[in-house]
């Protein structure tokens, strides 16, 4: 009883810092609004001046996109680290991110971006590329679980698969020229910026899509946490569900990377966060708790990303790992302390 | 015992192994009487780089080059004598000796080609980085027809095909004083010219590297005819410019998902857009490089600037479909936006990086062509406006 109690102060409060960390990323950037501005503009709509541009056309489809990445990459991290048992493992673990690398690489730099001279296949052809990069590595990880009933080597065949495709991406660097390679380079710094409307909205549908299949995957995945038997005893469908967990990574995975880039470290850090603060591992309370986490974390890095008040703007790639490092190793040394206290 | 020994026969092998480093390259003499090129008695001065020093001496010239990177550092010294003499042990040591004039010359940096064809000498080059990058016809005939190489492999330079061109020298563009990326050239045997034009902020700075290209050519004099009559042109372009009206802003360049780079006030095209009389946003900024700003400062300040230059597509079609957020800029609205491929390649070489660095006054000239076209009318060069 107390802990109910207990996990819906904590959701209130990780509301609250939601929608207020939702305000201050609408609010802040690299030019100051003002408060009167910003509240008029919000609530009369688009007119033709430059801050009602910049909230309506640049902040808000910003910050929805940074809430759905905050949703989408942890919550395939904590799928896959319950799925692998394995504290580390996230969205790039089954080479998905790196298929979609290969992809934009092999667009960009090996001159697939030249056949598309128009410009408007080549904008579309980043996103086409990337998820199609992604989507050929998920075909490949899906052949490979179907003739290997086991996690672990799935885990380590998928980890093979990122090897192969950053290989590969660095066979296209070293031919490239300095201009193409300085392109696929700026892409790989991630940026939420670029986000329109209408890759919010198609984003926005298959984040939904995946959080509505793995609501599905909640008692499956607790049955999971402590070994396949026991879960087999239990009457799940471990190689179903293994599926499952494969088709919404690949999909939130190669979306998210495909508009974005890729982003590090929030897949593999929230999960553990989440578990640090709920004290729990019951997928119940942690499939919310990441994705308010994921959200808040995401809204606070794009936050700082855009170094309030200056003209210039960090990649969010390194905001996030900023971040995301330094939980890793915290959560790596307080395993190690309860380890030792026990 | 037997280890000791072992060990000192390896130490021996090492130390007898290394190169002298003072002298990089040198040849023995062909013929025991020479003739000077009419020109290697020429005394080339420079006004706007001070990166460049060219000392003439009785039988041979010294040239030093100072470190861009660190002001006042002496970086690279050349000693240049007339082909077929025979090099006295006399003379300074340097990091370079080369006979002049030489008669094949491989060529990196694309900028060089735009100075060796001012000085008539494109007959010369044996050797470039890639087709591709060359915007140059003859050069790109002369690939075609086996005449000319192509040496980049991965952005390295591929030492076969260097040596299989037979060049006497590579013109490269450093990147950093450490010149430890061309160390197997040098170990080829073939000396390593340093252009550094890019790194000039002044656009007769750079136009100011044909001096330097001229003395390895014995084209002094030419170069230096050439250099005058560019200045003089470019002065007098400036000089109308300063009479008209300055309050003209302008985007340069376009997006990159959220950001927009654009010239820094510090840089050599801030110095040109200052010279073709305009009031460039940004120019108060003191940074060389460029500036990576937000869409959302850019917007701000530059929403209703007039012009657009340096737009990355040739038609206004393509622009709003690489970005659906240009359309609201009033340069774009009011269609006056120009990109600078009018003499560029589909395979993207572009002449403006290669003959506009020798002739910033017809850079200039585009300039102001498009600030002040009420004022000034005159065949584009480079500059085009979108269709």
């Amino acid at each position: 009883m107390n802990n109910q109690k207990n996990y819906k102060i904590k959701f209130l409060v990780l509301i609250l810092f939601l929608v207020f960390f939702i305000v201050l990323d609408l609010l802040v950037g690299s030019t100051w609004i003002g408060f009167d501005a910003f509240f008029h503009n919000l609530l009369n709509g688009v007119d033709s001046t430059a801050n009602s541009y910049i909230i309506w056309q640049l902040r808000m489809p910003k910050t929805i996109a940074a809430v759905l990445i905050g949703i989408g990459l942890p919550l395939s991290g904590l799928l896959l680290q319950s799925l692998f048992r394995n504290p580390l493992a996230g969205p790039f673990v089954l080479g998905i991110s790196s298929g979609a690398s290969l992809g934009v690489a092999a667009f960009v730099m090996l001159g697939g971006a030249s056949i598309f001279t128009s410009a408007w296949l080549f904008s579309g052809g980043i996103s086409l590329f990337s998820i199609l990069g992604s989507l050929l590595v998920l075909m490949a990880v899906l052949a490979v679980s179907l003739k290997v009933n086991d996690s672990l080597s799935l885990l380590i065949v998928g980890l093979m698969f990122g090897s192969l495709t950053s290989a590969l991406v660095g066979v296209m660097q070293y031919f490239s020229s300095a201009a193409m390679l300085q392109r696929f380079i700026i892409w790989t710094f991630g940026s939420l910026g670029g986000f329109q409307w209408d890759q919010v909205f198609i984003l926005s549908i298959i984040v939904l899509l995946s959080l509505l299949l793995s609501l599905r995957l909640i008692k499956p995945m607790n049955a999971l946490l402590l070994n396949e038997e026991y879960a087999i005893s239990l009457g799940v469908s471990v190689s179903r569900v293994r599926l499952t967990v494969i088709i919404i990574s690949s999909l939130l995975a190669g979306a998210i990377t495909a508009f974005a880039g890729p982003i590090v470290f929030i897949g593999v850090a929230i999960p553990h966060l989440a578990r640090n603060f709920f004290k729990t591992s019951d997928h119940k309370i942690l499939l919310p708790a990441v994705i308010l986490l994921g959200a808040i974390l995401m809204l606070i890095c794009d936050i700082i990303s855009q170094v309030p008040g200056s003209s210039t703007v960090l990649p969010i790639n390194s905001v996030t790992a900023i971040f995301g490092a330094p939980i890793v190793v915290w959560i790596i040394l307080q395993n190690k302390k309860s380890h030792a206290n026990i | 015992m037997k280890y000791y020994l072992i060990f000192s026969l390896l130490l021996l092998l090492a130390f007898s192994c290394q190169n002298d480093k003072d002298v990089k390259y040198s040849i023995t003499s062909q013929d025991s009487s020479y003739k000077k090129a009419a020109e290697f008695d020429y005394n080339l001065k420079f006004k706007y780089t001070s990166n460049i020093k060219v000392e003439n001496k009785i039988d041979y010239k010294l040239i030093t080059l100072y470190n861009p990177w660190q002001k006042g550092e002496k970086w690279i010294s050349y000693l240049l004598y007339p082909k077929n003499a025979k090099p006295d042990t006399s003379w300074p040591k340097t990091d370079f000796i080369i006979p002049v004039p030489v008669d094949k010359i491989a060529v990196v940096a694309a900028s060089s080609i735009g100075f060796i064809e001012e000085l008539h000498q494109l007959s010369k080059v044996k050797a470039i980085s890639k087709r591709k990058f060359i915007y140059n016809n003859q050069i790109r005939h002369n690939v075609d027809n086996g005449d000319v190489f192509e040496i980049i492999s991965g952005e390295q330079v591929n030492i076969e095909h260097l040596l299989a061109s037979n060049s006497q020298l590579l013109i490269q563009t450093p990147f950093s004083s450490e010149i430890n990326q061309d160390k197997k050239v040098i170990d080829a045997g073939i000396p390593v010219v340093y252009n550094c034009d890019w790194l000039e902020t002044n656009p007769l700075g750079r136009a100011e590297w044909i001096k330097f290209i001229s003395l390895f050519l014995c084209k002094e004099r030419m170069a230096d005819s050439v250099f005058t009559s560019i200045e003089n042109k470019y002065h007098s372009l400036k000089n109308f410019a300063s009479t008209l009206d300055t309050n003209v802003d302008f985007l340069v360049g376009g997006l990159y998902k959220d950001v927009w780079y654009m010239p820094a006030g510090g840089s050599y095209k801030a110095f040109l857009f200052n010279d073709a009389a305009t009031n460039y946003s940004w120019k108060h900024s003191i940074s060389i490089a460029s500036l990576p700003l937000s869409i959302e400062s850019v917007i701000k300040e530059q929403l209703n600037a007039d012009y657009w230059i340096e737009a990355p597509y040739k038609t206004y079609e393509e622009l709003e479909a690489s970005n659906s957020r240009y359309v609201i800029f009033k340069a774009f609205k009011n269609k006056r936006v120009y990109h600078f491929l009018k003499q560029a390649r589909s395979d993207g070489a572009n002449n403006y990086w290669e003959r506009g660095v020798c002739r910033p006054d017809e850079v200039l000239s585009d300039l102001i062509n498009i600030f002040h076209s009420q004022d000034y009318n005159s065949n584009m060069y480079y500059y085009e406006e979108l269709k």
